[in-house]
């Protein structure tokens, strides 16, 4: 099967500081990948390295099997959706002129948004569930109604691949629950994803294969039935099976 | 003696008109620290500007340095002697050029500003005798009280002889600027002074930058009730006003009047009534505002009385050159000095 | 879902129309009363016989056929164009370097202004190269800003640019500080401060046919680009995964808004807080999407220094410099926002 997005012996970090090394991972059609790291193990760096936005140190990031570098800006946002975690925003746009922005890519220099692409808006809104929130400004709303914002702003793009950083951080239970079934939806209409998340229970839930990245490396990858199982997530967190089972209160997929 | 006495009189009466009245009748000199006696003093430093030219007039000897820039135009109206002194900067005022330190290296007996001085710049000065125990003088009054300045600061820098003759001098030309003054009065002549490279920046009436229209007895068109210093004003207020004469010290203005379409509905831009004011080796009307513009004094009276090219004004010109600033006298170089007088017709 | 969201989405858009049809109306108001008054005295049906003689082919001679249109309208465009100017270049500013307390000077086009202007009255020169020098001036010490902050790499490219605006600005305003101790006290100091204040007393119709289409070149590409300016205030990981080449877009606006303040600048002097002030004004009343903004703050900001400069020529007999007026009104207001927490 071809890649939609992948990384050859991916060097990454900033200058000299190198964050990563030998990375190689690839996402594939209609899939979700979840990659698991402790805080600080680069899993931000290497989105943002896979998105292009920062340069690597050595190594390829290819896209549709294209090296990344030969493609400008407005062809990979064409392809590829990014969704940072919801900051307030200094200034107040409206829920829908924020998502709007998300046709920027196909948009020329000095166009505006057609009445066909607030249509499209509106229609993801709708299916967002925040359609009511369209006249609403951006930094008045909750963080989960801002994540979903965020999630619409990059659907608008019509991408192949939608790149989620930590969706569920800071939201409450009930929004987590939403982003995260949106984000199955979403497989379901075959898009793929890849998201990185500090809740392992939720990649287990929506995932359909864990990559473990620690020490800049990603050290296994596979399927969640492969890799999703307690010993490797207290190796990865570097704490005992027990604590495991006990935080997750669940079934591990043994 | 009569005559002498008649002509004080009569420039006793013109300070009774000014809001300096008052101080005439004590003295114009205000001093910190101890004074050397008048024959022991030998290096005075001039404070600013107007200092300077005064300095040089009265005792050139003693000059230390020059407190602003002079261009070999000016310098070449300087006597020799003082050509070559250097440029030190100045101490009061708006913001000092020279250190303290320089200052203690120059050794002067004696620091003398001069105009009238408000209070900041009185602590100033006291502070700066504390530091350096050299003695400040400062010389107060207006253009009209020139001879009483010459007469005491003569006394004090010990040049009694050279301050009396020059004293003589200013007050038969003040004497001459008022009978000129009253000879107006029922009609004065209505003036506007413009400064700065667009025109339509000027002395206010009442300021120190158009005290030769006033001693005169013109009338400054730009007045503006308790504000006496510098101005903006617009064309459109210009128009209002209807100047008979533009003066300007500005070549550049002078250019900028006789071309630019606007200015053309004043009429005394139509009449040809603009006029630039030399401004070597100092500026006669203005800028430093000192001793330097009786020239203007004798300058704007053949203006308004038509004689601007007679040779009344050469020779007048001539001989405060050569009593005011001893200039090396070539008849040649006056004539360029004047050379920007009149510009239309 | 109960209501077509539609309905919500349009709901602004009637208000940002009275929004605009007020503020054309305020600028209308505005132009006829500083038609009406000034220092020279003009009946109305004198003011009228004027304008109708002008039209029609035969213009009126005298003084008051000058004081209107060589005096009175020349300014009022003047005003005009220069507050438009500087509050349209105020609110594209704020809007690429995400902060609502930045002014359009920021990268140092008033700075290199003066500092050229003042070398000019410095040397005596003419106004038409003061005015030059001054043009020149701005552009350079942004083009200059701009090379420093492109060769600080690995940096958030805004603050860079920011922080090289804020250390060539101090530069500049070191050489201004030079030559205004050592110009002449008595005859170019009193120039150069007036210089710094601003004010449109000097303006001609000259003035105008150069800076006019400077003007309206600047104001092209802002208008062209209102809707993407608004993906500038995301922030650059953002933007750039939005398919935004920032540098470009960027590059674009600077000059633009260099090219707006510049010309403005040359012929006014540095007028303060209008880039500030009225850009804000405008965003709390239409929100701070560019496609709206920029008219309403380009509405605002002529109307805001038509009416600040007519009070300048008739408040007193002198013209009052225009700096100190909209300082005057501008500052309060400033501090008003940073009470209320400096956001909008």
């Amino acid at each position: 099967m071809k890649a939609l997005l992948s990384a050859q012996d991916l060097s990454i970090g900033y200058g000299k500081k190198v964050v990563g090394e030998r990375i190689d991972v690839s996402l594939y059609g209609n899939e979700i990948l979840a990659l698991l790291g402790p805080n600080g193990s680069g899993k931000s760096t290497l989105f943002k390295t896979l998105l292009g936005l920062l340069a690597p140190l050595a190594g390829q990031v290819f896209l549709h099997g294209q090296p990344l570098k030969q493609h400008c800006r407005r062809t990979i946002a064409q392809q590829v959706g990014y969704v940072p975690q919801a900051q307030e925003g200094q200034f107040a746009f409206t829920v829908l002129e924020m998502v709007l922005m998300g046709r920027a890519a196909h948009l020329s220099l000095f166009a505006q948004p057609s009445q066909s692409d607030q249509q499209l808006a509106l229609h993801i809104l709708t299916e967002l569930g925040i359609a009511h929130l369209a006249a609403c400004t951006y930094p008045h709303i909750s963080g989960g109604e801002r994540q979903l914002t965020l999630i619409a702003r990059a659907l608008l793009q019509q991408p192949k691949v939608l790149v989620l950083d930590e969706p569920t951080a800071s939201l409450d239970f009930a929004n987590q629950i939403l982003v995260l079934e949106q984000i199955q939806r979403l497989r379901a209409q075959g898009l793929s994803v890849l998201l990185c998340t500090h809740q392992p229970e939720h990649a287990l839930q929506v995932a359909d294969r864990l990559a473990l990245f620690k020490h800049g490396r990603i050290e296994k990858i596979g399927t969640v039935a492969q890799v999703g199982h307690a010993e490797n997530l207290a190796w990865l967190y570097n704490v005992s099976i027990e604590h495991v089972y006990a935080q997750l209160k669940r079934d591990l997929v043994k | 003696m009569k005559r002498r006495e008649l002509l004080q009189g009569l420039v006793a009466g013109a300070f009774l008109l000014t809001p300096l009245a008052r101080v005439v009748a004590k003295t114009l000199l205000e001093h910190n620290g101890t004074l050397p006696a008048p024959a022991a003093i030998e290096r005075v430093f001039a404070a600013g500007p107007p200092a300077a030219v005064f300095l040089y007039v009265l005792v050139p000897e003693k000059l230390l340095g020059w407190p602003m820039h002079l261009a070999p135009a000016n310098l070449a109206f300087i006597h020799p002697e003082q050509q070559h002194l250097p440029f030190v900067g100045r101490l009061a005022g708006r913001g000092s050029t020279v250190s303290l330190e320089s200052l203690l290296l120059l050794a002067p007996d004696v620091i003398v500003d001069l105009g009238n001085a408000g209070a900041t710049q009185r602590s100033a000065a006291q502070r700066l005798t504390q530091q350096t125990g050299i003695a400040t003088v400062q010389i107060e009054g207006l253009l009209a009280h020139t001879p009483q300045q010459l007469r005491q600061a003569g006394a004090l820098l010990g040049a009694r002889q050279r301050a009396e003759e020059l004293a003589l001098y200013s007050e038969q030309l003040l004497a001459r600027a008022l009978r000129f003054a009253d000879k107006h009065a029922q009609k004065p002549p209505k003036l506007y002074f413009a400064r700065s490279y667009d025109g339509l920046e000027t002395g206010l009436a009442g300021s120190i930058h158009s005290e030769v229209l006033e001693l005169l007895g013109c009338e400054n068109v730009a007045k503006q009730s308790g504000h006496t210093g510098i101005g903006q004003v617009s064309l459109e207020q210009l128009l209002n006003w209807q100047p008979d004469y533009l003066l300007t010290q500005d070549p550049e203005f002078v250019e900028l009047a006789t071309t630019a379409s606007a200015w053309q509905s004043l009429s005394a831009v139509q009449t040809g009534r603009v006029y630039c004011a030399p401004k070597l080796p100092f500026g006669w009307l203005d800028g430093p505002p000192g001793v330097n513009r009786l020239l203007g004094v004798l300058w704007l009276m053949a203006l308004l009385e038509g004689r601007l090219d007679g040779p009344q004004l050469k020779q007048e010109v001539a001989e405060f050159f050569s009593l005011f600033y001893r200039s090396p006298n070539s008849s040649a170089r006056l004539l360029s000095a004047l050379e920007p007088t009149q510009v239309l017709d | 879902m109960p209501q077509p969201a539609s309905i919500d989405v349009n709901r602004s858009l009637p208000a940002y129309v009275k929004v605009m049809l007020m503020l054309v109306a305020a600028l209308l108001a505005a132009i006829v009363l500083s038609l009406l008054i000034g220092k020279f005295p003009l009946s109305l049906a004198e003011l009228w016989q004027v304008l109708v003689a002008r039209i029609s082919g035969e213009p009126l001679q005298g003084s008051a056929d000058t004081v209107i249109w060589q005096l009175r309208l020349p300014r009022i465009l003047a005003a005009i164009l220069v507050g438009a100017s500087l509050a349209v270049a105020g609110a594209a500013y704020q809007g690429m370097f995400r902060n609502p307390l930045v002014s359009p000077d920021i990268l140092g086009v008033s700075a290199g202004a003066g500092l050229g202007a003042i070398c000019a009255i410095f040397f005596n020169l003419p106004m038409l190269l003061v005015q030059l020098f001054a043009f020149v001036g701005g552009l350079f010490a942004v083009a200059a800003v701009y090379a420093l902050a492109s060769l600080v790499r690995r940096h958030d490219p805004v603050l860079v640019l920011v922080l090289a605006g804020i250390a060539l600005g101090a530069l500049l305003g070191a050489g201004i500080s030079l030559l205004k101790i050592l110009a002449d006290p008595y005859t170019q100091l009193p120039t150069i401060t007036f210089w710094l204040l601003g004010g449109l007393h000097s303006v001609s119709l000259a003035d105008l046919a150069y800076s006019a289409p400077l003007m309206l070149l600047g104001l092209t590409p802002l208008v062209l680009l209102r809707w993407r300016i608004n993906l500038l205030s995301l922030s650059d990981d953002e933007a750039a995964a939005l398919g935004v080449n920032l540098t470009r877009t960027r590059l674009l606006l600077i000059i633009a808004a260099t090219l707006m303040t510049a010309s403005a600048v040359s012929f006014t002097g540095i007028i303060g807080w209008v880039g500030l002030v009225i850009p804000h004004v405008a965003r709390l009343l239409v929100g701070p999407h560019f496609s709206r903004l920029l008219p309403v703050a380009l509405l605002l900001g002529a109307t805001f220094l038509l009416l600040t400069d007519t009070l300048a020529r008739n408040i007193a007999s002198i013209e009052l410099p225009l700096g100190i007026l909209t300082a005057l009104v501008g500052a309060p207001f400033f501090i008003y926002l940073l009470a209320r927490g400096g956001r909008t």
